[in-house]
């Protein structure tokens, strides 16, 4: 197993140089610079435009701005007013060398900017995941053991509306009917500020509808894909060996049948992980949520070169990871299966 | 069983949940701000966002803050001055009873270093635009400096303004001007307030800062609301409802929000004209297929535009702006918060809007006429008009996302398609609008709008006619040159003695030649509104330009 991972990690080195490259490429094809944002603005002369152009490297070639991002620019001299000489030297000193940059936008480093966005990312994300699961396997299983009833036609019918509901009308029609019309839950926002401490209960109520507008996606999906494989499993001859040998209903299910409608469910489990940090743009912006999301997409559409390349390696990173760890899930759930 | 638990998990949650919401806000010490856009950074040389600079009011104190009742530039921390004889450098006396939250005393040092560092080749800044006019400056003693500008002309001030940074906080050489501690963490304050406590994109909370010296306006210190929590919350439709469940106390809504918010009874609307914001649509009058041809050569000779088929014509021109029914659109788009205009001038710059003109009425038999008149006729019965076989027809962008200009653009279209004009609509990612289209001048007509700024008339005018300003990244888009607009364009701004009545003279003859000319078919205006929750004491409408000025004498009634 060991060595398995260790040639799985080997092998992502080039991928993730690839995506580098690619998504530098893609990122520098699309129209605007992060210069075009901060100086749409008749009170900006053009000369101040181009010298903050210099200093950030953007009048370079895009394959020099790419091995800037790499192995720095502290070895070069910038020619800051234009003359042709060189005036201050970079302070970049690259991915390779440990740096991922400083945001244009925010004049700090996008490492800072991104770790800062972690924890509360995946209290929404990975919240939202495991009320997923935890109420996704049930209502599966459940619907599949008592397939055609009147909870199997509600569930199915829910999972579709589930998947079908935009989250931005969901979560504007909650924040109406449950902060604004009955008052029980804040519109938005992560605690309460004023109060000397805020506690779990407090930090609580600003999560559930953040929550449950994420999970509801996770619930469908999850409980539609449980019911499909606990049908497969339970036509099976174990699973009608085990009710010859006299097992009541709940035994079969839960103890036999379920146990191995889960493996397909644990490949979903390696990238689910992966996608935790990316966060949840929508929902993050609707309940005002400061997370990944919210970061990430603002850096794209103010062309904040460093800050996307830097939540691409994450992103990148965290997925190469993620599929890794669903093969070693594979490998754990189904004995059958082996690693080499 | 696993999914009746977490229901039941879930039923506790929200019924634990109702009670403490009632209790949310302690009553009395703290005010609810909101902002779409948190501050990307806490430093006023580095900021280039609206974000930043909102907050930085709680903060810091200007130099020469814009007066709230006509919008001009008015004493602050540089409190009174003296120009020289040749008007180039003026001579700033430094108040002397501010005093840093640490308690070190605020001087003329201060405000040399912030303008020295914002233009110094270590730091990269989108600030260097502010002192582009100044050529240098000098401390004369602890409260006195001077600033010599390129030009005498009446906008100098401008060249001076800024929020002051403490010095003795920063590194001498401006080596760390990009990575002190204050970028994040401004643990310092000559404001009315201080940051206690900052969570990125969640929350900033401030306490009243016991040292404050005062300022112009809302002299009363320390101020009287203990504390400020400004939250950030990027989706308008949310901070909609958080008004109306009284989570904010003070917010300027758009006039999407105001409809919405109108029957709420614990909120007071306001409406004020005191924005010198303009929403346009730029005929292009040189043809975008012949590429930019910038408007002035190598020398400062005026260069020939290859003309655009359809805008190169005034007539045509004309007809559009009478063409669709600018009123209506105001009612129905913004619900009429806002005022048609025929010009850059709004008529929010009193001193300097002329009231003898009226924008161009909606007419279209008036712009039929014009269109024929100028050989546009529908002569093959298609319903669009053509002339020498080119039909009448043109590509109409704007930026996706902005509700009100996707709309504007649909009622125009349908406008025109009543007198056989053909535009055809379609909304773009702003930053491909900007940089590919605008900035290359690769379009036929775009609509696309100015907000903000020093309300003065010079800045819109010259950034979107002045000939200078027609090239690849300028505001110029439409190509447009008249050499008697550049001569009183410049005589209004070199104005001796730039006395209001005297500037106005020139700036009315400057809204004959747009209104004549029909550069842009100028819109509206919008107006501002504000909601604010109705135990917010001392807000004051009249305070039009600087909303928040007298922000130390507002009080909260439980």
């Amino acid at each position: 197993m060991g060595k398995f991972i260790f040639r799985r990690l080997l092998q992502a080195i080039p991928t993730l140089f690839g995506i580098t490259l690619i998504s530098f490429l893609l990122i520098q094809a699309a129209p605007g610079d992060p210069i075009t944002f901060i100086t749409f603005n008749p009170d900006i002369d053009r000369e101040s435009t181009e010298k903050l152009r210099r200093q950030l490297g953007l009048d370079q070639p895009v394959l020099v701005q790419y091995v800037y991002w790499l192995i720095g620019n502290d070895w070069v001299h910038i020619d800051v007013d234009g003359d042709g000489e060189g005036d201050v030297y970079g302070t970049r000193r690259g991915l390779l060398r440990g740096d991922l940059g400083v945001s244009i936008q925010h004049k700090q480093p996008v490492l800072d900017l991104i770790l800062s966005r972690i924890p509360m990312t995946l209290r929404l994300t990975l919240t939202a995941l495991i009320v997923g699961y935890l109420v996704g396997i049930p209502i599966g299983v459940y619907s599949a053991v008592r397939r055609g009833s009147g909870f199997d036609q509600i569930a199915r019918v829910l999972s579709v509306v589930g998947n079908a509901l935009p989250g931005f009308w969901l979560g504007l029609i909650m924040i109406m009917v449950f902060a604004v019309q009955l008052r029980w839950l804040p519109t938005s926002g992560t605690r309460t500020l004023g109060l000397e401490t805020s506690d779990i209960f407090d930090q609580a109520k600003y999560m559930i509808m953040p929550v449950t507008v994420l999970a509801l996606g996770g619930i469908a999906n999850v409980s539609r894909f449980m019911r499909t494989e606990t049908l497969e499993v339970l036509g099976q001859d174990y699973v009608r060996t085990a009710r010859a040998k006299g097992l009541t209903d709940q035994r079969v299910w839960w103890g036999h049948a379920v146990r191995n409608a889960l493996i397909p469910i644990a490949t979903f489990l390696g990238p689910a992980l992966g996608g935790l940090l990316a966060g949840a743009v929508i929902t993050e912006t609707i309940f005002a949520w400061p997370g990944m999301g919210r970061l990430y997409v603002n850096a794209v559409f103010q062309r904040d070169f460093p800050l996307i390349m830097g939540s691409v390696v994450i992103g990148a990173v965290l997925y190469i990871l993620g599929l890794i760890l669903s093969d070693v899930l594979y490998a754990v759930v189904d004995p059958r299966i082996r690693l080499s | 069983m696993q999914a009746r638990k977490t229901l039941i998990a879930l039923l506790v949650f929200a019924l634990l949940a109702s009670p403490v919401a009632m209790l949310a806000q302690e009553e009395g010490e703290s005010i609810f701000f909101a902002n779409l856009s948190d501050a990307s950074t806490w430093n006023p040389i580095l900021s280039g966002d609206t974000g930043s600079s909102d907050a930085f009011q709680f903060l810091y104190l200007f130099t020469l803050p814009l007066d709230p009742f006509t919008g001009a530039r008015s004493p602050g921390v540089l409190d009174s001055w003296e120009v020289s004889e040749d008007g180039l450098t003026y001579t700033f006396h430094v108040r002397e009873d501010v005093v840093w939250s640490d308690g070190e005393p605020l001087d003329a040092y201060d405000v040399l270093f912030t303008y020295e560092a914002t233009v110094s080749d270590l730091v990269d800044t989108p600030r260097k635009a502010d002192f582009a006019t100044v050529v240098g400056a000098e401390v004369i003693d602890d409260h006195t400096i001077a600033f010599t500008f390129a030009s005498p002309d009446c906008n100098a001030l401008d060249g001076a303004a800024m929020y002051v940074v403490p010095a003795h906080r920063f590194a001498p050489d401006f080596s760390d001007v990009m990575t002190n501690s204050l970028n994040t963490e401004p643990d310092i304050s000559n404001g009315p307030y201080l940051l206690e406590e900052w969570v990125p994109d969640d929350y900033q909370a401030f306490t009243a800062n016991p040292d404050y010296s005062g300022g112009q306006w809302g002299a009363q210190t320390p101020a009287n609301i203990e504390r400020i929590f400004q939250r950030i919350i990027p989706d308008e439709s949310t901070i909609t409802q958080a008004l109306k469940a009284e989570e904010i106390d003070w917010y300027q809504i758009s006039a999407l929000q105001w409809e919405d918010l109108l029957d709420t009874p614990h909120l007071n609307l306001f409406e004020s004209e005191a924005n010198q914001g303009v929403v346009f649509t730029a005929f292009n009058m040189a043809d975008p297929a012949a590429g930019l041809v910038p408007g002035l050569d190598e020398d400062g000779n005026p260069l020939e535009q290859p003309p655009h088929p359809v805008f190169s014509d005034v007539r045509v021109r004309q007809a559009l702006a009478m063409g669709w029914n600018k009123q209506a659109a105001i009612d129905a788009v913004v619900q009429g918060h806002g005022q048609p205009i025929y010009s850059t001038i709004a008529p929010s710059i009193g001193w300097a809007y002329n009231a003898n003109l009226e924008p161009l009425p909606f007419d279209p038999d008036a712009a039929a006429a014009l269109l024929e008149e100028a050989g546009w006729v529908d002569a093959d019965g298609d319903g669009v008009r053509e002339k020498d076989g080119v039909p009448l027809s043109f590509s109409l962008l704007t930026n996706a996302g902005n509700e009100i200009r996707e709309s504007l653009g649909l009622l125009m279209q349908d406008d025109w398609r009543q007198i056989g004009v053909d535009a055809r609509f379609e909304a773009i990612e702003f930053g491909t609008l900007v940089t590919e289209r605008i900035y290359k001048q690769d379009y036929d007509a775009i609509i696309i709008g100015f907000t903000g700024g020093v309300p003065d008339p010079d800045g819109y005018a010259r950034a979107l006619l002045s000939v200078e300003n027609d090239v690849e990244n300028g505001f110029n888009m439409v190509s447009y040159y008249n050499p008697e607009f550049e001569e009183v364009l410049d005589l209004a701004l070199n104005t001796p003695g730039c006395g209001y009545e005297d500037r106005a003279e020139h700036y009315a003859r400057l809204q004959e030649i747009m209104w004549e000319d029909v550069p842009y078919d100028f819109i509206y205006n919008p107006f501002v509104l504000t909601a604010v929750h109705e135990r917010v004491q001392g807000f004051d409408p009249d305070l039009a330009w600087a909303p928040r000025s007298n922000l130390t004498e507002w009080a909260i009634t439980p």
